[in-house]
């Protein structure tokens, strides 16, 4: 169990190093630099002449770093271990880290809430759908997730705003909260939070629950054929009870780990919805970092996201074992079934009510 | 509510042990539907009272305009904010010029030498002298007056970003508590000083940033643009130099948690989407400050274009683009203006001048006889309102800066280059080129081919580019368009990779030679010599060029020092036919569309002036005119 644990540690450790560096010598061969964006953007407020603008330029960055890259590669991992991820170059003064502790509260926010709303109710269709696949209902079911899991989020981000922001204006057009709300545990702040959230989050979960329901139809139906099931219908068990303790938990586990890889790509997947709706999350964040060529943001946000990928998948890792011992120790469950084993493995784990 | 109920039991009945079912089941219920009602009670309470604010505000319903709100949407958009004016322009809140703090002089378009007294009520010149009076009853928003001391020491704050006031003057001093004087250099115009001060100074409280200017920060600032204004080089290298930065460097990171204004508005809150501002009733001129409130947006341009056509938005101002369908929209709303106001820019095509075949004049005159620049702009930009024309003469100014400095006679002697394939052809072969098979054959017997590099995200102007490309297809120059993100665009301008490029924008200031100095000729973008393009070719042309009327100079140079010695006069209007006549006959750059700086407001809840009121001509900033319209009752709530 330790070597199986240590291994996974040391695997993970090792994607995100190589991650960082792949990343840093990345956005380094990206044309241009955060002093020609900005000298772009003070030549289009037209009032300040050619040398005003290099002038400023060079007064506010100083000059960029010109120590060799190999150098600034060895110096950045350095601090990276330090848990130092530098400074902003297009906010001079604020830290990276202090940058991205201010979005991720909002990113964890809305996408969190929508991968569990789109979850539970993914779940929910998917189960219903598996319990009457010949009915009209789940054709038609089977058509909407289908379509909705294929279109794009932001697509439905439009449309929600052109149709409920535009057209009715129920909900804000975009912002995390209202400017002039005193911030902070009260309710009209709170209340101005979650209006802003709706959008969204509706603009993730109406297409992330579509993928959920697909897949829960899929496990579900599978289950159905188990055995176990089959024993269950032959000592009389009634079908609701079948569903509920048979079929719908032991369906389920399988999503749960998917829903915990998802947690880990939640940073990752926020950023074409934060730009849409000018939501200050981390998404947000990286799309201006790259468009201003801020280096240390950007490496701040490529980092956070790689390592909640990673971080998740260790975690899943770690719990399988507590699953099934065979995956820590592969040797136990041949000695103990060495004529099928790879169909023992890919069947779903009864888990309670086998029994009854 | 009854879907959740029935999702509540089943997810009930599947994933939690059974122990837990009846304790729990009512309670997850209850939380779903609280979580349900919660939305709704929020999205309810916030819509009614938006709506009851708009209603109010707006004028909608009750008629009353005690609590006018007035929405500007602003198409530049920002991620994020800092109150500190000093750790970069673009972080500081557009919102605030104008509104929060008050310029100390507008500029009266299209002169170079008139100013609307702001905090600055009055002002005279006494030799190399500028004195400047300030309003004897403007305050800070935290109680304190506004002193000498505050425009003092912004003086020397700005002195660390390297303001171009400073290229002007000798030194500042004050003059009671309410006056400064400024002494301008040698040789340089009065004019230039009040422009550089009025046009670039904005005022803040010494209470916040006194702290900063200390006596030491002040002789830096004095000894660096004393050694500047002789050996620049040297002035870099210099100790106060790098006193100045150490002392910048601090200045930065110093974040006030709000702006202390002296204007009529207060910031009440910012957010990624919006900054809300309230009247403050402590302005100097408070009586004649009508509308309440101000929320401003900040958006792209379709989403700013959205807010005007469904009533969102009452007013939008700086780089307004609409284009022709939506203006089509907009005008069709009796409500519904569109003006431009001053401060008109060109887009111009650029020529890579120092790589064959575009080092030929020749060459460079025939691209301009082949681009159908009319048909580019009707196209893209539509005929009605349109938010870029063609420029009568493509010389290198907008027609309204050209009406102001050269004459009737000097503009008719120009070449208008209008599309002519047979002149184009005609100087294609005359170079040496010649058509093979409907395909043009270059002197040295490969085929022309044109790229035309467009950045990405000017999504209107790559429409103009795709009819030109077409236009040269038939003319027989096989052409293809290319579009590249935004700084790698830009970068490869400054490298001189590109063959043929669009340029966005310049001009925008009724000063001609800073119209030149700003374009592709001028040193930011040619032969570059300082700042991070520094030794990059760029556009490529010169560096030393025969300019009419002033013999062999080096481009570059030549207009940076005209910039900053030649103001308004007959010298300025010389100058300005000089470049004129080179930007026309040498074709450096093709000016293709003069962008009007547009304006859209509505008068369903306001009152504004009438279309051809002077308040519109003069002005050229959205937040300035809503001040100077409140001030002079041509602007209020209905």
């Amino acid at each position: 169990m330790i070597s199986y644990v240590g291994k996974r540690v040391a695997t993970a450790v090792f994607i995100i190093f190589v991650v960082v560096s792949l990343s840093f010598f990345m956005v380094r061969l990206m044309p241009g630099n955060v002093m020609e964006f900005l000298e772009n953007q003070l030549a289009r407020q037209g009032d300040l002449t050619t040398q005003q603008i290099q002038q400023q330029v060079n007064a506010i960055y100083g000059v960029l770093p010109s120590a060799p890259v190999w150098r600034q590669y060895l110096e950045y991992i350095g601090h990276i271990c330090q848990g130092n991820f530098g400074t902003s170059i297009s906010h001079p003064g604020q830290s990276v880290a202090h940058i991205i502790a201010n979005a991720l509260p909002w990113t964890i926010f809305s996408v969190g809430v929508s991968l569990i709303v789109s979850f539970v109710v993914g779940i929910a269709v998917g189960t219903v759908m598996a319990a009457a696949q010949a009915s009209r209902f789940t054709k038609f079911i089977t058509l909407v997730v289908s379509f909705l899991s294929a279109v794009p989020n932001y697509l439905i981000a439009i449309l929600l705003i052109y149709f409920l922001t535009d057209t009715h204006r129920l909900f804000p057009q975009g912002g995390a909260y209202e400017a002039g709300v005193p911030i902070g545990w009260n309710l009209p702040f709170l209340s101005s939070v979650v209006r802003h959230s709706v959008l969204p989050i509706a603009s993730y979960a109406i297409v992330g629950f579509g993928g959920w329901a697909l897949q829960m139809k899929g496990s579900a139906i599978s289950t159905l054929g188990a055995e176990y099931v089959r024993v269950a219908e032959a000592r009389g068990l009634g079908r609701r009870r079948i569903m509920q303790s048979y079929v719908g938990r032991n369906s389920l586990l399988p999503q749960v780990t998917l829903l915990a890889l998802s947690l880990g790509f939640m940073f990752g997947g926020s950023v074409f919805i934060e730009q849409f709706f000018n939501y200050p999350g981390i998404g947000y964040y990286l799309i201006s970092a790259v468009n201003s060529r801020d280096y240390s943001l950007m490496m701040g946000c490529f980092v956070l996201i790689t390592v909640s990928v990673v971080f998740s998948n260790l975690i899943v890792d770690l719990l399988y074992p507590l699953i099934d011992p065979r995956i820590a120790r592969p040797s136990v469950g041949r000695k103990g079934r060495p004529s099928a084993p790879r169909e023992i493995e890919e069947q779903p784990a009864p888990v309670g009510g086998t029994m009854a | 509510m009854s879907f959740l109920r029935s999702l509540a039991f089943w997810l009930d009945r599947t994933v939690t042990p059974p122990g837990w079912r009846q304790s729990k089941r009512r309670r997850l219920a209850a939380v779903a539907a609280a979580a349900v009602t919660a939305i709704t009670v929020a999205a309810c309470t916030d819509s009614a009272s938006t709506a009851s604010s708009n209603g109010g505000s707006n004028g909608h319903g009750n008629g009353s305009n005690s609590n006018a709100t007035l929405v500007m949407a602003s198409s530049s958009p920002w991620t994020s904010w800092e109150y500190n004016p000093w750790t970069t322009n673009l972080n500081f809140p557009g919102a605030a010029n104008g509104f929060v703090y008050l310029p100390l002089a507008i500029q009266k378009w299209p002169s170079l030498t008139s100013f609307t007294p702001q905090l600055a009520s009055s002002w005279s010149v006494h030799g190399n002298q500028l004195q400047v009076n300030l309003q004897p009853k403007a305050n800070w928003q935290d109680g304190k007056p506004v002193t000498s001391t505050d425009l003092i020491d912004t003086l020397y704050l700005d002195g660390l970003i390297q303001a171009g006031i400073w290229d002007d003057i000798t030194g500042v001093t004050a003059k009671g508590d309410k006056s400064i004087v400024l002494t301008a250099r040698p040789n340089i115009p009065m004019v230039l000083v009040e422009n550089d001060l009025f046009n670039s100074v904005t005022t803040y409280p010494a209470s916040v940033w006194g702290k900063y200017v200390t006596p030491a920060l002040k002789q830096n600032v004095n000894n660096y643009f004393k050694q500047a204004a002789t050996d620049p080089g040297g002035a870099a290298k210099s100790p106060a130099y790098k006193a100045m930065s150490a002392s910048l460097q601090a200045l930065t990171k110093f974040a006030p948690k709000t702006l202390v204004g002296d204007g009529p508005y207060k910031l009440v809150g910012m957010t990624t989407q919006e900054a809300k501002l309230t009247k403050w009733d402590g302005f100097y001129d408070a009586d004649h400050i009508t509308i309440s409130q101000i929320t401003y947006l900040g958006y792209q341009q379709p989403q700013v274009n959205a807010n005007l056509l469904t009533g969102t938005a009452d007013f939008s101002s700086g780089w307004l683009y609409m284009p022709p369908a939506i203006v089509s929209q907009w005008t069709h709303n009796p409500n519904a203006h569109l003006l431009s106001v001053p401060g008109t820019f060109q887009g111009q095509i650029v020529f890579n001048d120092a790589k064959a075949p575009y080092n030929s004049v020749k060459v460079r005159q025939a691209m301009a006889y082949a681009f159908p620049r009319q048909k580019m702009d009707e196209l893209s930009w539509g005929k009605t309102k349109a938010h870029a024309v063609t420029p009568t003469v493509p010389d290198g100014l907008v027609d309204q800066v050209e009406q102001q400095f050269l004459t009737s006679e000097q503009i008719n002697s120009l070449n208008k280059y209008p599309y002519d394939t047979a002149k184009a052809a005609s100087l294609l072969e005359s170079a040496g080129f010649h058509k093979s098979g409907g395909k043009w054959i270059m002197p040295n017997g490969k085929p022309f081919t044109i790229t035309l590099e467009m950045n990405a995200g000017w999504t209107d102007q790559i429409s103009a580019f795709k009819v030109a490309a077409s236009a040269l297809n038939s003319f027989g120059i096989k052409t293809t368009l290319s579009t590249v993100e935004n700084v790698s665009y830009t970068a490869d301008l400054h490298r001189g990779s590109f063959q043929i490029g669009a340029f966005c924008c310049t001009g925008g200031s009724p000063d001609p030679l800073v119209d030149f100095e700003q374009s592709p000729m001028g040193s930011a973008n040619n032969f570059t010599a300082t700042g991070t393009s520094a030794g990059q070719r760029g556009l490529g042309f010169g560096p030393m060029v025969q300019v009419p009327g002033l013999g062999s100079v080096k481009v570059t140079e030549e207009l940076d020092r005209e910039i900053h010695q030649v103001a308004a006069g007959d010298r300025m209007k010389e100058l300005t036919w000089d470049w004129a006549r080179l930007v026309n006959q040498q074709m450096p750059y093709l000016e293709y569309a003069d962008f009007a700086n547009q304006i859209a407001f509505s008068t369903k809840n306001f009152n504004w002036p009438a279309d051809n009121s002077p308040l519109w001509s003069t002005v050229s900033n959205g937040s300035y005119l809503v001040v100077v319209g409140q001030e002079q009752g041509q602007i209020s709530p209905k």
